[in-house]
């Protein structure tokens, strides 16, 4: 019961951070979310389809396919957490401009529907082959139930706690964990382009399982918060650190946007 | 945030499951630790039981001693394996499920092992008495899975008594924010014109200070109203008097004056326009929403009408203008002193704005739905742009320069809409597509779907 809630509530939490996360950036920005129903609705969608297209996927690509499906939709997610600083940031500078409505919230039921496809569909499958096939159902139930129970508790608190924000810090607070999810994304993604041998085989940089194992359930909740690594590889260090570049330079670079000299006004 | 009902209820509930979930976790784990113990007892007490049979000593005996029954039911219920080695290490006893080899080094203790597939938990007992070493094992996945069965009997009802918790928490935050509720409800329910304060029964003490300090913004808000309206009523009021002396005292000059004279008629024409602002400035008092109170009787819209056109003939024939009444009785639920005064304006508002010889047409109907008044003219209409504009007060399209050369007070159409919404009705000004002028309908709702009891309004 322990490994079904420790899975569940590490795949629930991160996909709970990234939404609240969005949610809160949207009210923010003065919008609702009912964007959020949609990105639901396509996430249980794409998870189901992964789960029940596992075989194949697995298969495709030399037998890859499903370490470059997950990468794929590691780096998607973190390229459209790098858009979201650049947009949130914009909205800091500007806050009297209404971005446009539809493509921001495309790019936020996009982001919620690529998360819950991967997270869902790990739980989905750790479901389906230690409950259903090897009989444990009341035990993974059980303790599925408790990691989404808890992972969904967590996340009405971060929710809340970013609504208590005024507007300003809120965004810049948004900011902060959609660098950190981004990060951890493209950490992620490092480990599957490495089985998939597309980045080479690297020794661990440092080994910090003394500290926090990874397995325990601290360790797990610093992976599904900033991405931890007890052993990390020069590639996955690069691409965190570059995802936290990328998006520190989106930042930036919405925040120059305010200040392009306007055009030159006509005389008087 | 959105709502105090949702927020409190995703709160309570978070906190619920994260202390209950987190505490069946806890209680989970130390129970695994504490069935681990009862198991080890339990291995202790085959391990005593084993040491006292008697057995043939020193003899080796191939296959099993004890009943074939006894030791497939002490197999079946916890898969338990054993055997008993003399002190040569030759295997005297041993169960089905255990193998000819010793399960584990001849060491005193607990250890895990792996044979037959498995991992076993093993316990090694040196019995110094008769000297053999007893070995009793028990399959680590079948004591791992009976633990928990017998734990997740605790955790299933917790988990799923999570949603019943759920909605009870719902049911009592909404119970809880029910006098919240009604408050709002008490003051979106009010009509305009109720100012007086709010009253509701057990009031709690956190909404206390809030109705308290509504109940004083309305009664300040309602002195405030009735300084202005006494102001405005008894300044209008006041200056009747005067104006109609300053009426016959002008009427007395122009009779004195032997030749006419251009200022005497202009100082006329000023003090009729003044009388005609005053006697407005009444009337939208008497008929403003938010200050009329009366109760409405069956009015018939075509008689009011032809009465109201009798007595405007004589303005309307000095223009040379025509007039049809057209229609039929159309009964409405009303005040027919507020209705005459809109039909006045109305017809005053076509006659005046139209040129001479203009076509004015007034029609009265009723079918299913609503009670229909419309006054159309040949006049230059009103732009669509303006036509929002021209209810409000004192507004007159084009300022005093209006193009007719008409004076006006600017109130006519502001009573008129005054007028309609006080009879729940509907105006709405278009161009006329018969007379091309202005075309002004208005909408009443008819007698049969009023209430039979008198309106406010």
């Amino acid at each position: 019961m322990t490994d079904a809630v420790v899975i569940v509530l590490r795949e629930v939490l991160e996909a709970m951070l990234l939404i609240c996360m969005l949610m809160a950036t949207s009210t923010a920005m003065g919008y609702r979310f009912r964007w959020m129903l949609g990105g639901l609705a396509l996430g249980v969608g794409g998870a189901t389809l992964y789960a029940l297209g596992l075989e194949q996927i697995s298969m495709a690509f030399e037998g890859f396919g499903q370490e470059y499906v997950n990468s794929a939709l590691l780096v998607g997610i973190a390229v459209l957490l790098a858009t979201h600083n650049f947009l949130a940031v914009f909205q800091l500078r500007n806050p009297s401009v209404m971005l446009a409505y539809r493509t921001l919230m495309l790019t936020f039921v996009v982001m919620v529907a690529m998360a819950i496809t991967r997270e869902g569909a790990e739980i989905y499958l750790y479901a389906y082959s230690y409950g259903v096939l090897a009989g444990n159902i009341t035990a993974v139930f059980s303790g599925g139930v408790i990691g989404l129970g808890i992972g969904l508790s967590v996340g009405t608190f971060f929710y809340y706690g970013l609504r208590s924000l005024a507007r300003r810090p809120r965004l810049i607070v948004c900011c902060g964990v959609s660098l950190v999810l981004g990060a951890s994304m493209m950490g992620q993604a490092s480990v599957y382009l490495s089985q998939a041998d597309v980045l080479p085989y690297q020794e661990p940089l440092w080994d910090s399982s003394g500290l926090f194992e990874e397995s325990s359930l601290m360790g797990e909740l610093l992976r599904a918060t900033l991405g931890y690594e007890a052993q990390p590889t020069l590639n996955q260090v690069s691409l965190y650190l570059s995802s936290v570049i990328v998006s520190i330079l989106a930042m930036l670079a919405a925040w120059r946007l305010h200040r392009l000299p306007e055009p030159a006004r006509g005389g008087e | 945030m959105a709502s105090i009902r949702v927020f409190l209820t995703l709160t309570l509930i978070a906190i619920i499951v994260l202390v209950s979930f987190l505490s069946s976790l806890r209680g989970y784990r130390q129970s695994m630790v504490e069935a681990e113990t009862l198991f080890d007892m339990q291995l202790q007490e085959h391990a005593k039981l084993l040491s006292l049979i008697t057995i043939n000593r020193g003899q080796v005996v191939e296959g099993l001693l004890l009943p074939r029954q006894a030791d497939a039911q002490l197999s079946a219920q916890s898969l338990i394996a054993y055997q008993v080695f003399n002190e040569e290490g030759a295997l005297l006893l041993r169960s089905v499920a255990a193998p000819n080899t010793p399960m584990s080094p001849r060491e005193v203790g607990y250890s895990d092992r792996n044979f037959n597939g498995y991992r076993w938990r093993v316990l090694v007992v040196w019995d110094q008495l008769d000297g053999h070493w007893v070995m009793v094992a028990q399959r680590l996945d079948v004591r791992y899975e009976l633990a928990e069965s017998v734990i997740l009997e605790a955790v299933v009802p917790t988990v799923l008594g999570v949603p019943l918790a759920a909605l009870l928490i719902w049911f009592i935050v909404g119970y809880g924010l029910r006098p919240i509720r009604q408050l709002a409800k008490e003051v979106r329910s009010r009509e305009v014109s109720d100012l007086s304060p709010v009253r509701l029964d057990n009031v709690p003490r956190e909404l206390t200070p809030l109705t308290v300090s509504t109940n004083d913004l309305l009664r300040r808000l309602q002195s405030s109203f009735n300084r202005e309206k006494r102001f405005a009523a008894d300044a209008a009021h006041e200056l009747r008097t005067p104006i109609s002396i300053l009426k016959v005292q002008v009427h007395n000059l122009l009779a004195e004056l032997e030749a006419p004279n251009a200022t005497a008629e202009e100082l006329r024409q000023g003090i009729d326009a003044m009388g005609h602002l005053v006697e407005q400035i009444l009337v939208l008092n008497r008929t403003a929403p938010d200050q009329y109170m009366v109760q409405f009787v069956p009015v018939d819209l075509y008689a009011l009408a032809q009465e109201v056109i009798s007595s405007e003939y004589e303005q309307i024939l000095e223009r040379e203008q025509h007039f049809d009444l057209e229609g039929g009785p159309g009964l409405v639920a009303g005040d027919a002193t507020a209705l005459r005064s809109l039909m006045l304006n109305l017809i005053g508002n076509a006659s005046k704005y139209s040129p001479q010889g203009a076509h004015i047409r007034m029609r009265v109907r009723t079918d299913r739905k609503e009670t229909i008044l419309q006054v159309e003219d040949s006049g230059p209409g009103i732009p669509e742009s303006y036509r929002e504009r021209v209810f409000d007060r004192f507004y007159r399209l084009d300022g005093d320069r209006h193009a007719s050369g008409v004076s006006g007070s600017g109130l006519g159409l502001a009573i008129v809409k005054h007028i309609v919404e006080m009879h729940g009705g509907h105006i709405r000004l278009s161009q006329s597509r018969e007379l091309g002028g202005l075309c002004v309908t208005i909408l009443f709702k008819p007698l049969a779907q009023e209430k039979p009891e008198g309106k406010k309004a």
